[in-house]
């Protein structure tokens, strides 16, 4: 070959290579999107996405994680280890035997919806300054419905395990710290205070449909979160005047005639509901409720029965067979269930339990006129389901004066027989045992309601209070190494 | 993507630029032609592939040619003032003058152990070189660690797969195919495992490209239906030969595709001679596996009474219960009283048939190979088989002396028609050991106890259980694919010692799988919305890789370097598409024209691309040491940020001892070389295209609004799994080449596992993937040849051997927190589990002790043998399963150890009771030939692995979970009669016992050796004299007669050793029950003309 060839093919080689190289350096080569999926870089841009994005927090109250639901597990935390539900023997939880291996210690539906809260509360300030058409105090409003359900899940946590992982950080990438131990009940309880806090200061009053407004957190939500919160930490003053928000609200909320409490249940939404996850059998959105929580415990029958309480239960057999009658769709005092999606909401607040709440916590702040103004709120549930008042005033025997104690008794009593079944009663026997210091509000109450065989280890079991709480998850103790399993399971 | 398509203008462009520097030089082409041959000094044998060129007076090759197999060459020469050099490895060479003469004779003597440089550099001897895909290079100068397969090794065995070709014949490759079933999947393991979640496939590369060699990964709602695996589209007959590189720095130039090895094939191409015809046809018998035993209807209902009378389930108003007593008060008594063979109604004696021609032939530019070929072979079972029809074209342009041309244009159509798992949830082979014995094939009439006639697809006490004879013959389900691979390269000798050359290629992979299951395999009526079902799927794959190289080859008296500078630009498209729609409204039409419910519509579809830059330097010194380096760039889509590029190197050496002064007193000695090597690779498997990016999906929806969600975080730190491999081997033979070894001793270490790590549900996400842990690949590898009679005269007696064997240590050493833990795979619930300090597919379970003879045999005893009673004094305290108060054990159960002797079988009790990998395997093969016969013996062997014999679980368990779940009231084998009966029976067989499987969950009573050793293959061939042959104006004709899987020696009770290495490395080893492989003979016939 001369050396002119030989130059030439030099040079076109170089200048391929040139090419070839710059080519294939392109960045955008090697940077390729998925088709079928939105990238984080283009989601979080507007202000559908930001509502889309806190739609799918909701949804994860629906749905669950880990193999279990959201709903299912928060109403068998609250009801099944109490004493208004009957199961067989069988029921571990029932029985108050438990270990990590059960499917009943699994907070991953809370957390999961803790997880979506957070990357809506970490990237949904950022959309203000790419969308117009959204404010920061749009941004506000939303990032107040992501905090609430973030407090509330929280707040099921650290009622159930006491102390938990306090995750705040978005599960957004590979550089976030994954594996954190738990905090301490107080740090959980004052952040979802804080939480609750800056939610009651942005969150919408409503939305644009009645549904919305009882599907969707509001400032109602917030507060009787709040109240709730507050109670249980016996802070007994804050939780009267979170109640009271919610009350002042009364054209929002205003109680169902007694005639139509069933209502409340199966047409669900009802002018005196707060929050309800909602469900629609219609786009294949149903749950396990209806059957999460067997029959009707006697101790619940005999206070109906012992009040002739008509509108609450008498009428029926607490049960459509196996189903809880909250869930399974009656509307009336027959038996026939006219209502047969699979599909009714879990209520997580209705305005009876504000009313009994402040109740509760104006029992605790003194006699005289918090008393009074207890009787009267115990009152209004009462009436409403045509039972006699307690006011001495009106026939009864409570007065500013009752002991507390008494008093406590006839709220808890009155608790029951109205939100029997809705995942409250646990909860309230731990709470009224611990913050007035007796045990035994708790633990005679679940070892009376137990067959009289199973009394004696029923009693064994849950005697000692830290009992009360769950143990915590085999694989989550397996997967998270900077986790100790709850004192009393080690 | 536009991006590409000017980068494709731009590479045309360049074409055209190459090829008009070709042109130019074309028109100097000398007009002078000679012709001649080579022959063996004295014999006058003549010598095929002996180098032949033209060197200028400044030493330096002009032309060159190869003579063809009559030991004939023609040479286009530049100068007639030039000379011909002659090269034959293993000879001295020889310069002759050419001036005026145009045909030469020359004679070559064997080298007298002189200075074989020369040799070594100009021998382009085929039979020597190894194939590294980017690069052919003499074996005598090879560093690293490659075995290869010749092609004349293939001839003696009529093979349809690649995979039949491979196994036992290379050390330290582990080859086992997934099935019996024809075109089933292969599993290749190079070197053991070496990832947890990346995929342990080695890369597959033929004629210098990458090939997609995997079944289609991308996510499929389709499970049980029949798949391809691309690997069986590849003809044999067309391979010329597989090199198997299988260290670090052999595949180092793969770089981040080769962590698991790479095979490379090359096919035969055409050779300057007159065209070569050769017909190829065999027809294949194979015969129907062995039946494992099972009980008659009899046996069976007596079985299943004694497992219900032991749960205490035994109730005369149970249908269960009644359908095992002979009442004729029964309602559906008839339709229990058969006694059906379910196993042999599904199998039957398989034929095989392959038909091949090949075309092979060329002249002074064009050289040509053409084949093309039909292979049909029924499987075993009835409703699988496999067929394929296979082209090839390869063909070879010289344009010039300094440009050429080659294109390979392979075509594949392939239909693999496989038995889709029953509704039920197992195997049709397995459907039909467990199906009730007791159940008729056909409906029966009620009253009468007539047969009718339609398949009797209910499945009666057993639930859901299909019939598996309806199944096998009613159930459509197959796949087609369609494998095109063409690519097209330019060379371009640039002189001076440099090389330019750029290969582009296709691979596109079309997949149609089609679905129907009517209600008669179904066995649902027409109200269920599953009644029939219809599935159909496209899958398609399309690669591009775009390669170009400028090689570098100079020889500076004793020195010799070589390099390479490459560049690879790969894009990889997967899209899917599939559809399923449920209730045709009647079994006449099976198309998704008809149902009434679509059950889904999906479509999936992703891009991949990758850029690499490979730069490859060698150095010989003498012939007495080389050295090789080689590094490699890559930049993949997959990854995020600043993980896109990663290098990988690799550098070896070796060292002649042979050429040392102190071994010329060894003259028995031929060959002695040591080397060694080093290297990094990568693997990327285990994730998607775009896992690094995070992803939001809708779909969480709530108050009847679309919500979003993430999927997935997004990965800044995800980066490629690296396997680092040190080798270090030895190279020898002896006594005039007759004996050989190859030794090599490596260690490899895969760092940065990619794993799909689950979180704590606190993270609020499940998993994410990320790089941990290491594992440990140790092992030795030997290769042995040895000419035991060298025939004398070419009828004399021959005979050869070789054999391998390897052994491998496979080791977890690094994993943050210990233990992986993977659901489980069934099989009494094995603890699946990747643990540091264990090999990869280890097993954890209970000691199984024996059966207890009696109730009192299950009492606690302390240490001193003494019994143990309960709180009360007098009660004795029996062994109790899971917790102090679970069952009792009792006579007729399961004795497991109790190692912390408290009384409870539980996990604590769980050891390590196998181990899947195997200790050594490796194959041996002999060939002995005589006049015109010739008789190959090839055996495989594997030593020292453990099996869980899930057959055997599910055959001798004699348990039923409830009597409605599935798998209820099953058939089990034979061996169940010797099941413990009564107190005081002495056996290793528990009893049957319904509800309660404490004597069968996860033990040593499941797991079995699974050493083997088989006889693979025997071949007896004939070859006509040529003499003869010509007499019939055929240039040859052979026949041969080949026997598969003769015997297998083994102490494995399953049905076939030969288990499936797919899937999770922490589950290898099951015996799920596929089709296991069976015996068959096949006669084949080739003809040239």
């Amino acid at each position: 070959m001369n050396s002119l060839a030989y130059k030439r093919f030099l040079t076109t080689l170089g200048v391929t290579l040139l090419l070839g190289f710059g080519f294939s350096g392109c960045k955008k080569f090697l940077d390729q999107k998925p088709e079928n999926a939105i990238t984080r870089e283009e989601f979080f841009r507007t202000k559908d996405d930001a509502t889309a994005a806190m739609i799918g927090c909701y949804d994860a109250l629906q749905s669950g994680a880990g193999g279990v639901a959201f709903v299912t597990q928060a109403l068998n935390w609250g009801e099944v280890r109490a004493d208004l539900v009957n199961f067989a023997a069988t029921n571990t939880l029932y029985m108050q035997n438990l270990d990590k291996t059960q499917s009943y210690c699994n907070w991953a539906p809370f957390y999961n919806v803790i997880g979506r809260a957070n990357l809506v509360i970490e990237f949904v300030p950022r959309i203000p300054g790419l969308d117009n058409n959204f404010s920061v105090d749009d941004s506000k409003k939303i990032i107040a419905e992501a905090k609430f359900l973030r407090a509330l899940s929280y707040f099921y946590l650290v009622r159930t395990f006491k102390e938990v992982p306090l995750v705040l950080q978005a599960p957004s990438s590979d550089d976030v710290k994954y594996f954190i131990p738990k905090s301490s009940a107080d740090s959980v309880l004052n952040k979802i205070e804080a939480d609750l806090a800056d939610a009651d200061a942005s969150i919408p009053v409503s939305y644009g449909t009645s549904v919305e407004t009882r599907g969707r957190a509001t400032k109602a939500a917030v507060n009787a979160l709040q109240a709730d919160v507050y109670l249980w930490r016996a802070k007994y003053q804050l939780a009267a005047d979170a109640a009271q928000k919610v009350l002042a609200n009364n054209t929002l909320y205003k109680l169902v005639p007694g005639a139509d409490w069933l209502t409340i249940f199966s047409q669900k939404n009802s002018s005196e509901s707060i929050f309800e996850v909602q469900f629609d059998n219609g786009i294949n959105e149903t749950n396990g409720l209806r059957g999460a929580i067997g029959t009707t415990n006697s101790v619940l029958i005999n206070y109906l029965t012992g009040e002739s309480d008509l509108m609450r239960g008498l009428y029926n057999t607490y049960a459509q067979g196996n189903n809880s009658w909250k869930y399974s769709g009656l509307t009336n005092n027959s038996t026939a269930i006219s209502r047969t999606g699979n599909d009714p909401n879990f209520i997580v607040y209705r305005l009876p339990d504000i009313m009994l709440m402040k109740a509760e916590a104006l029992v605790h702040l003194g006699n005289g006129e918090p008393k009074k103004e207890a009787v009267k709120w115990l009152d209004t549930v009462r009436t409403r389901v045509n039972l006699t008042p307690y006011d001495i005033n009106r026939g009864g025997f409570l007065d500013g004066n009752s002991s507390s104690a008494l008093m406590m008794e006839i709220i808890m009593k009155e608790r029951a027989m109205e939100l029997a079944h809705e995942g409250k009663r646990w909860y309230d026997l731990m709470r009224v045992a611990t913050n007035d210091s007796m045990p035994g509000f708790l633990v005679d109450r679940v070892v009376l309601s137990r067959s009289v065989g199973d009394r004696q280890l029923i009693k064994s079991r849950i005697i000692d209070p830290r009992s009360w709480y769950l143990p915590i998850a085999q694989s989550e103790l397996q997967a998270n190494n900077q986790l100790v399993q709850n004192p009393f399971y080690r | 993507m536009k991006n590409f398509m000017l980068g494709a203008k731009r590479g045309v462009v360049l074409l055209l630029a190459v090829l008009s520097v070709g042109f130019t030089s074309q028109a100097q082409a000398p007009r002078v032609v000679i012709k001649g041959t080579v022959t063996e000094f004295k014999t006058g044998k003549p010598l095929a592939s002996a180098s032949v060129t033209e060197v200028n007076s400044s030493d330096r090759q002009v032309n060159g040619v190869m003579t063809d197999e009559e030991g004939n060459f023609t040479l286009r020469i530049a100068d007639t003032k030039n000379k011909l050099r002659i090269a034959y490895i293993g000879y001295e060479s020889k310069v002759v003058e050419i001036g005026t003469r145009t045909s030469f004779s020359i004679m070559i003597e064997p080298d007298k152990g002189g200075n074989t440089d020369q040799v070594i550099v100009l021998a382009y001897n085929k039979k020597n070189t190894v194939s590294t895909g980017f690069t052919e290079i003499n074996k005598r100068d090879l560093s690293s660690a490659v075995s290869t397969i010749k092609g004349e090794v293939f001839a003696e065995q009529p093979a349809t797969s690649i995979d039949q070709m491979i196994q036992g014949r290379a050390a330290g490759v582990q080859v086992v195919s997934s099935s019996g079933d024809p075109g089933a999947g292969i599993d290749i393991r190079i070197r053991g495992a070496s990832s947890i979640g990346s995929g342990n496939d080695p890369l597959f590369v033929i004629d210098g490209i990458p090939i997609i060699s995997t079944p289609f990964d991308g996510n499929s709602t389709q499970t049980g239906t029949a798949r391809i695996n691309p690997l069986a589209d590849i003809n044999p007959l067309d391979i010329e030969r597989i090199d198997i590189l299988k260290d670090g720095s052999g595949a180092a130039i793969y770089g981040s595709r080769a962590a698991n090895g790479v095979v490379i094939v090359t096919t035969k191409r055409g050779r300057k001679a007159v065209t070569n015809i050769t017909f190829n046809s065999s027809l294949g018998f194979q015969e129907a596996p062995a039946a494992i035993p099972v009980l008659n209807a009899a046996e069976y209902k007596v079985m299943r009474l004694e497992a219900m009378q032991n749960a205490g389930t035994l109730n005369p108003y149970r249908d269960e219960t009644r359908a095992m007593l002979n009442d004729p008060a029964y309602f559906s008594y008839q339709y229990y009283q058969s006694d059906t063979k379910w196993n042999d109604l599904i199998r039957r004696t398989a034929i095989t048939q392959n038909y091949s021609l090949s075309l092979s032939g060329g002249g002074e530019s064009v050289k040509y190979n053409f084949g093309t070929s039909y292979t049909d072979n029924m499987g075993s079972s009835i409703g699988t088989g496999f067929q394929r029809a296979t082209s090839r074209f390869n063909l070879d342009y010289k344009v010039s002396n300094r440009l050429s041309f080659s294109a390979n244009i392979p075509f594949t159509r392939s239909k693999n028609q496989g038995l889709a798992n029953t509704s039920s949830g197992g195997t049709v082979y397995y459907t039909s050991l467990i199906k009730a014995p007791s159940m008729p094939v056909y409906d029966v009439d009620l009253t009468t106890g007539k047969q009718l006639q339609d398949y009797m697809s209910l499945g009666g006490i057993q639930n859901n259980l299909d019939n598996p004879v309806a199944w096998a013959n009613s159930v459509t389900n197959y796949t087609v694919s369609y494998n095109l691979q063409p690519n097209i390269a330019v060379r371009y000798d640039v002189g001076r010692g440099l090389n330019f050359e750029n290969t582009t290629s296709l691979n596109y992979l079309g997949e149609n799988g089609y679905y129907y299951a009517p209600a008669i395999a179904t066995g649902l009526i027409w109200n269920d919305g599953g009644f029939n079902r219809v599935q159909t799927r496209d899958f398609e794959r399309t690669q591009v890789v775009i390669n170009n190289f400028l090689k570098y080859n100079r020889t500076f008296n004793k020195l010799r370097v070589s390099g390479l500078l490459a560049n690879t630009i790969q894009t990889f498209k997967q899209f899917q598409l599939q559809e399923g729609g449920y209730a045709n409204p009647s079994s006449e039409i099976q198309t998704l024209n008809g149902p009434s419910r679509i059950a889904y519509i999906n479509t999936n579809t992703s891009f991949e691309n990758s850029v690499s830059y490979v730069a490859q330097g060698n150095a010989y010194y003498n012939d007495k040491y080389g050295v090789s380096l080689t590094v490699r760039r890559d930049g993949s889509s997959k990854f995020g940020g600043a993980k896109k590029y990663a290098t990988f190197p690799g550098v070896s050496g070796f060292w002649r001892i042979l050429k040392e002064p102190f071994m010329d007193k060894l003259k028995f000695v031929n060959e002695l070389k040591l080397k060694g090597s080093w290297g990094q690779t990568g693997n990327s498997g285990g994730i998607g295209a775009y896992t690094y990016i995070s992803q939001f999906n809708a779909g969480t929806n709530y108050l009847g609004y679309t919500g979003i969600s993430q999927s997935n975080a997004e990965l800044n730190n995800l980066q490629w799994e690296v396997v680092e491999q040190a080798n270090i081997g030895l190279e020898a033979t002896f006594f005039d080449n007759r004996f050989g070894f190859d030794i090599d001793i490596y260690k490899k270490e895969t760092k940065k596992l990619i794993y799909n790590q689950a979180l704590p549900s606190s993270s609020g996400i499940s998993n994410i993937t990320n790089n941990l842990g290491n594992i440990k690949n140790q092992g030795i590898e030997l290769d042995l040849q040895a000419t035991i009679l060298r025939p004398k005269t070419r009828n004399g007696l021959g005979w050869d051997m070789s054999f391998n064997i390897a052994h491998s240590v496979n080791l977890v050493t690094e994993l943050p927190g210990g233990t992986l833990t993977f659901s489980s795979r069934g099989y009494g619930a094995f603890v699946n589990q990747v643990k540091q300090g264990d090999a990869l597919g280890t097993y954890y379970g209970l000691k199984f002790l024996g059966v207890y003879a009696t109730d009192d045999d299950a009492v606690v005893k302390d240490a001193k043998g003494n019994k143990v009673f309960e709180a009360n004094g007098f009660t004795p305290k029996y062994m109790r399963i899971n917790s102090a108060t679970g069952n009792a054990f009792k006579g007729g159960d399961a004795i497991y150890q109790d190692f912390n002797n408290d009384g409870v079988i539980d996990d604590q009790d769980r050891i390590l009771i196998g181990n899947a990998n195997p200790l050594f395997f490796g194959g041996l093969r002999s060939n002995m030939t005589y006049k015109s016969f010739s008789l190959t013996l090839f055996c495989n062997f594997q030593y020292g692995n453990d099996i869980i014999n899930g057959m055997r679980y599910n055959l001798e368990k004699m348990y039923s979970p409830t009597a409605s779940s599935f798998p209820a009231n099953t058939n089990q084998a034979a061996s169940v009669l010797r099941r413990w009966r009564k107190q005081g029976d002495i056996t290793d067989m528990p009893r049957a016992l319904d509800l309660d499987d404490r004597n069968s969950i996860a033990s040593s009573r499941w797991i079995e050796d699974g050493s083997y050793a088989r006889l693979s293959q025997i071949t007896f061939g004939y070859a006509l004299p040529t003499k003869l042959a010509q007499n019939l104006r055929l240039k040859g004709i052979s026949a041969q007669l080949m026997i598969n899987n003769l015997f297998t020696w083994t102490n494995y009770t399953g049905a076939d050793p030969e288990i499936s290495i797919s899937g999770s490395p922490s589950s290898i080893g099951i015996d799920e029950g596929q089709n296991p492989r069976t015996r068959g003979f096949t006669f084949a016939m080739t003809v040239r003309f």
